[in-house]
């Protein structure tokens, strides 16, 4: 899979009631995908708050030790703990792609439904700009960001920012075009409920629902495009850890430490494979509105 | 314009009623549009940069402290004097003219450094697509062959693992695992054909999972149709139906998709450019944004959203070709 | 896989036979030579075997003649070269007086780093059939580490070089340097030199050169494993463990260099302006362990600002928690737990690195483990460019890591004159000592060798214990990554990588 492929998960719309979570969980690789998510969520949290050796300090003694009792996933060439490592890593690996998902969602949200449901003039500036944003390929567009505003962590965030924001801002649009088209809107607009409750009472919810859902399935994608760009020395800058970090510091030691290149890529793939199981199983549960 | 969200054939079909060459041409016009706002961005990124470009030209170029004098006469060499919009006509024309400007370090001119440089990047993932479509039609068809059974099965694993690791970390695996592990192939690679097949090969194989996924459940949707069912009352054989039937109605969607992805693929040759030390446009790229070489850059993002451009048109005539009901208007 | 077993069938073949004399040197770098344009890239020719200089510089920090056979200082402003007789360029032409002036006013004219070292009112006139004499007006102690620098002075032939103007492609060929291995071929992934045969020390031992450009480190790594290059350059120390356990992996190590990592502190911003906390700073620093442990013996313990071969090298760096401790007691920072409070301040620096130094990432996380030890607290930043960061107080830094040489090819006034002197253009950290500005003045002009060392072993001392500043973390020792069959190689200083005897074991 390639990289910004996976910000922007296909998904038929999925019918979101109160069930799809117990529809969800009963699918039984929805369960998985669930669980691995939820576990990795929880250790990323627990990363940031404790780690079971301290992170950044090094131990000479103790450099390149295979796995083991006292260090799970092994040490790195200064004797860090690989686990702790990879720990601390996750709240950075994670949390600044849930930071991302969370400020495209605002911004295509926003955008979206403001085009959505005033028309017009306005639809078609905002459209034209995403539009506009639209003709690159993601990656290239974070890449050209990136360009401009030098490598680094924070700048590496505004790039996919920029470079996703105008998918979902369409995503938003023709969600909330569908949803503003619904019996019930239509007979509260004829029952002269003013628009903005309309909107704010009928609309947004479900729209920010739905799109919230597509959003949080683009979460493995897009942890596994920040340790892309940070695994070409574009993002996290060492020496804090965060998986695509510790993949591109993982090579040098090949030979002599495989599991130092193991544990990360291991991590991100758990993190994609959680998104994707997710996201089929809610196609699943959509399409055949039960269990599996 | 955009093709990210909405399905291309889907775009098609607004097209309106005339036959193939109507369509073809409002497509095209379509095409070059989308080809124009993109370069309208690749610009705006020198006067969007933030800092004085005049003054990083210069460190570039290895004038550690630049004087006033110095800047203000690069200033006027590079006609950042001029109103935008000259400065956007002056630039464009040499852009059509094949000119992209003048490498920050080195000082050659960018289009020669793009040309030694593109034909390696063409050539690797050139090569890629093509395994990835080859392999992705083998297991595609194998697997709605062998449905449910142990072939589909183990297709389905593949399909599962690659879509979700990505094609950086499973170059990463695959070259450390099993090119140097065995010592298969060379380090340091020189852009000859021999060299780009087990690149090629990897993320071949890689890109294929997602593809396979998507024409399998193609074909699938294809064999449990009703014409199926009436060919299969007819006395043909699965093998025919699967063949003759689904494969031609499912190759639509799936030569879609693969005309998207091409952005992808492009957009991720930097990375995996560096993970084989490939020496092409990717590698290039990469160097050109740890020295802020604005000029490369800009060429890069050009040349990779006309390429996206111009693939997702190819596909769209293509679809167009192929299926006479795109032509048709359907309102 | 056919590859596979072409390389081990190469490989026996190596194997059996005794090193045959027609072997080209297969080298990676990570510098791309980008063209033969004398002026900006010409330095790289000395490097491999190309283009030579009139003086070399050698390990214990002193000068010797090359292309020139002697050098004489007559008296503070006069010096005589004699130049070597019977060297000629690659393309046949004797190097005669009048073909070395050419160079040198080619230089002068042209070369802006030429330009900063040698006055313009500095004469160079022929006085005899291979004797040139040197006016320079102004005394210029470090004439001869000028002579000896790859970027400043390198003998050309200077006509093709005229003749070809801008086009600096029609120089590959052209045989303009004088040195065993002529350039024949260059783009943007190797360079081909062939060996010269009426070579003035004799014929080259190897048949040629193939260069690679090789930004990625790792991939230079692989290459030397399986056989692809014989040497590459710029290895990350860090995995010194990888190559000791790795087949066909060496690490060859020359000796020390003339430089090291650097640490510079902000003494007008933030925590080291006290005098104190950076003395402290500097005691904390365990040297030993930073060369033995962290680059597993591959650099030197730092012992001053400069190599300890140097004649005027002083030793006056010393691992001292206790001490540290006690200057940071008295400076009123007392000890909380893991780190130290006053006023409501916690003690804390900000240490700044740059990516492409990957040993400064070790580096600056063992000096984070040595601060904490005596309660201050660091964090680590990086940026594009330290030079760029601290001139223009881009972060909030304290203490930049950089790899500097402090004599570079024997000469120290340059590093002292941009980094150490007041109005320095790459004082990085807004240092200004009077006494150490008055000892950089005079030492510009004094020619005498005694009182020269009697002035720096002042000035290093003053910079490391009366009014911190800037110091050495460690000294580098030359380095490369060599196969088995080139185990014996080694890495020379000033860059001179590849010379005319350079060959594989015997």
């Amino acid at each position: 899979m390639n990289m910004l492929d996976m910000t922007r998960p296909r998904l038929d719309m999925p019918a979101t009631d109160r069930r799809l979570f117990t529809r969800l969980w009963r699918h039984r690789s929805g369960r998985v995908g669930l669980l691995i998510g939820l576990a990795l969520i929880a250790f990323a949290i627990i990363g940031a708050i404790w780690t079971p050796h301290a992170a950044d300090v090094p131990n000479y003694a103790n450099a390149l030790k295979p796995p083991g009792l006292s260090n799970p996933f092994g040490t790195d060439s200064t004797g860090r703990d690989l686990l702790s490592r990879t720990m601390d890593g996750a709240h950075r690996s994670i949390g600044a792609a849930v930071l991302v998902l969370c400020i495209v969602f605002v911004i295509g949200l926003a955008v979206g439904c403001l085009a959505g449901l005033a028309g017009g003039a306005t639809d078609a500036v905002l459209m034209r700009l995403s539009d506009i944003a639209m003709t690159l390929p993601g990656l290239v567009l974070a890449f050209a960001v990136l360009g401009l505003l030098g490598p680094g962590f924070v700048n590496l965030l505004i790039a996919l920012i920029v470079a996703d924001w105008a998918w979902y801002a369409r995503l938003s649009r023709s969600v909330a075009l569908t949803a503003s088209k619904k019996p019930h809107v239509i007979a509260a607009q004829m029952a002269g409920i003013p628009r903005w409750r309309i909107i704010s009472g009928h609309i947004l919810p479900g729209v920010a629902l739905k799109v919230g859902i597509v959003a949080s399935l683009a979460l493995g994608g897009m942890i596994g495009a920040i340790s892309g760009f940070s695994f070409l020395g574009l993002g996290v800058q060492p020496p804090s850890a965060e998986w695509g970090a510790l993949l591109a510091e993982s090579r040098l030691y090949f030979s002599l430490a495989p599991w130092l290149l193991l544990a990360p890529a291991g991590l991100i793939f758990l993190s994609v494979l959680s998104s994707n199981l997710v996201g089929n199983a809610l196609r699943d549960v959509a399409t055949t509105g039960g269990d599996e | 314009m955009g093709h990210g969200s909405e399905p291309v054939i889907r775009q098609v079909k607004r097209l309106g009623r005339g036959g193939f060459p109507v369509a073809a041409f409002s497509r095209i016009v379509q095409a070059a549009v989308t080809a124009f706002a993109a370069t309208v961005i690749v610009w705006a990124l020198l006067p969007l940069a933030p800092g004085d470009v005049a003054t990083r030209v210069l460190l570039a170029r290895g004038v550690d402290d630049p004087s006033p004098a110095e800047i203000a006469s690069t200033h006027e060499e590079l006609g950042l004097n001029n109103p935008l919009h000259i400065q956007f006509l002056d630039w464009i024309t040499l852009v059509l003219q094949g000119d992209l400007g003048q490498s920050f370090t080195s000082q050659l001119p960018v289009t020669k450094e793009i040309l030694e440089r593109l034909p390696a990047t063409i050539m690797l993932l050139g090569l890629a697509l093509v395994f990835s479509m080859v392999l992705s039609l083998l297991f595609a068809l194998i697997a709605a062959g062998y449905r449910d059974r142990w072939p589909d099965r183990l297709i389905r694993l593949y399909t599962q693992i690659g879509a979700a690791l990505p094609t950086f970390v499973f170059a990463l695996l695959a070259l450390s695992f099993v090119v140097v592990g065995f010592q298969m192939g060379r380090v340091l690679s020189d852009a000859t054909w021999t060299a780009a097949l087990i690149p090629a090969f990897i993320i071949g194989l890689d890109r294929a999972a997602s593809w396979t996924q998507l024409l399998r459940s193609g074909l699938l949707s294809a064999m449990s149709s009703g014409y199926a069912d009436v060919a299969r009352a007819r006395g043909a054989s699965e093998r025919r139906i699967l063949l003759r039937h689904a494969l031609p109605n499912a190759f639509l969607p799936f030569l879609t998709a693969i005309g998207i992805s091409v952005g992808a693929l492009i957009g991720g040759a930097p990375l995996i450019e560096a993970i084989f030390t490939w020496p092409g446009l990717g590698a290039y790229l990469l160097e050109a944004l740890s020295a802020r070489n604005y000029p490369v850059i800009q060429a890069y993002v050009l040349i990779a959203a006309l390429s996206y451009v111009s693939a997702a048109l190819l596909v769209d005539l293509i679809a167009i070709l192929l299926d006479p009901r795109l032509r048709r208007h359907t309102s | 896989m056919t590859i596979k077993s072409l390389a081990l069938g190469g490989a026996l073949i190596l194997a059996a036979c005794p090193v045959m004399a027609d072997d080209i040197i297969n080298m990676a770098t990570s510098f791309q030579i980008r063209s033969m344009d004398p002026v900006k890239q010409g330095f790289w020719m000395q490097e491999f075997g190309q283009g030579e200089l009139l003086m070399k510089f050698q390990p214990d920090g002193t000068i010797t003649p090359w292309l020139a056979e002697r050098l004489e200082r007559k008296d503070d402003t006069t010096w005589v070269i004699t130049i070597r007789d019977g060297v000629t360029f690659q393309n046949g032409k004797a190097m005669d007086v009048p073909a070395v002036l050419a160079a040198i006013a080619y230089h002068r004219e042209r070369n802006s780093g030429t330009q900063a070292v040698v006055p313009a009112e500095a004469e160079f006139t022929q006085t005899g059939e291979r004797e040139i004499t040197v006016t320079t007006g102004v005394p210029v102690p470090e004439l001869p580490n000028i002579l000896a620098h790859e970027s400043r002075l390198m003998i050309i032939d200077v006509e093709p070089v005229l003749a070809a103007g801008d086009n600096y492609e029609a120089l590959e060929g052209a045989g303009i340097h004088t040195g065993p291995y002529k350039l024949v071929s260059l783009d943007d992934q190797r360079m081909i030199a062939e060996r010269y045969d009426d070579y003035w020390r004799g014929k080259p031992a190897m048949a040629g050169v193939e260069l690679r450009f090789v930004q990625d480190a790792n991939a230079r790594i692989l290459a030397v494993q399986n056989g692809e290059v014989d040497i590459a350059l710029y290895p990350p120390i860090a995995a010194a463990p990888v190559f000791k356990a790795t087949p066909n992996l060496n690490l060859a190590l020359g000796p020390l260099s003339t430089g090291g990592f650097v640490g510079f502190m902000d003494v007008t911003n933030g925590t080291f302006e006290e005098k104190a906390v950076r003395r402290a700073a500097m005691l904390a620093m365990n040297y030993e362990e930073i060369a033995n442990a962290v680059f597993h013996g591959a650099k030197a313990p730092a012992t001053s600002l400069y190599n300890p071969n140097f004649p005027y090298a002083v030793e006056n760096y010393r691992y001292d928690v206790e001490e540290a401790n006690a200057l940071l007691d008295a400076a009123g920072w007392v000890r909380e737990g893991d780190t130290r409070q006053r006023d409501g301040e916690t003690l804390s620096v900000t240490i700044m690195i740059y990516p492409q130094q990957p040993d400064l990432v070790p580096l600056s996380n063992a000096m984070q483990s040595y601060l904490s030890a005596v309660g201050i607290a660091s964090n680590i930043v990086s940026v594009d460019s330290v030079r760029e960061a601290a001139m223009n107080d881009l972060v909030d830094w304290d203490l930049a890591l950089s790899a500097t040489g402090t004599a570079t090819v024997g000469s120290v006034s340059g590093f002292l004159n941009r980094y150490v002197s007041c109005e320095g253009d790459r004082n990085y950290g807004g240092y200004c000592n009077d006494k150490v500005q008055e000892l950089i003045t005079t030492l510009d002009v004094t020619v005498d060798e005694e009182l020269r060392y009697e002035l720096l072993r002042e000035i290093q001392k003053i910079v490391a214990e009366d009014d911190p500043y800037i110091f050495n973390l460690t000294i580098l020792k030359e380095r490369a990554l060599v196969s088995d069959a080139w185990s014996n190689y080694e890495p020379a200083v000033a860059w001179n990588h590849i010379k005319w005897d350079t060959a594989p074991n015997q």
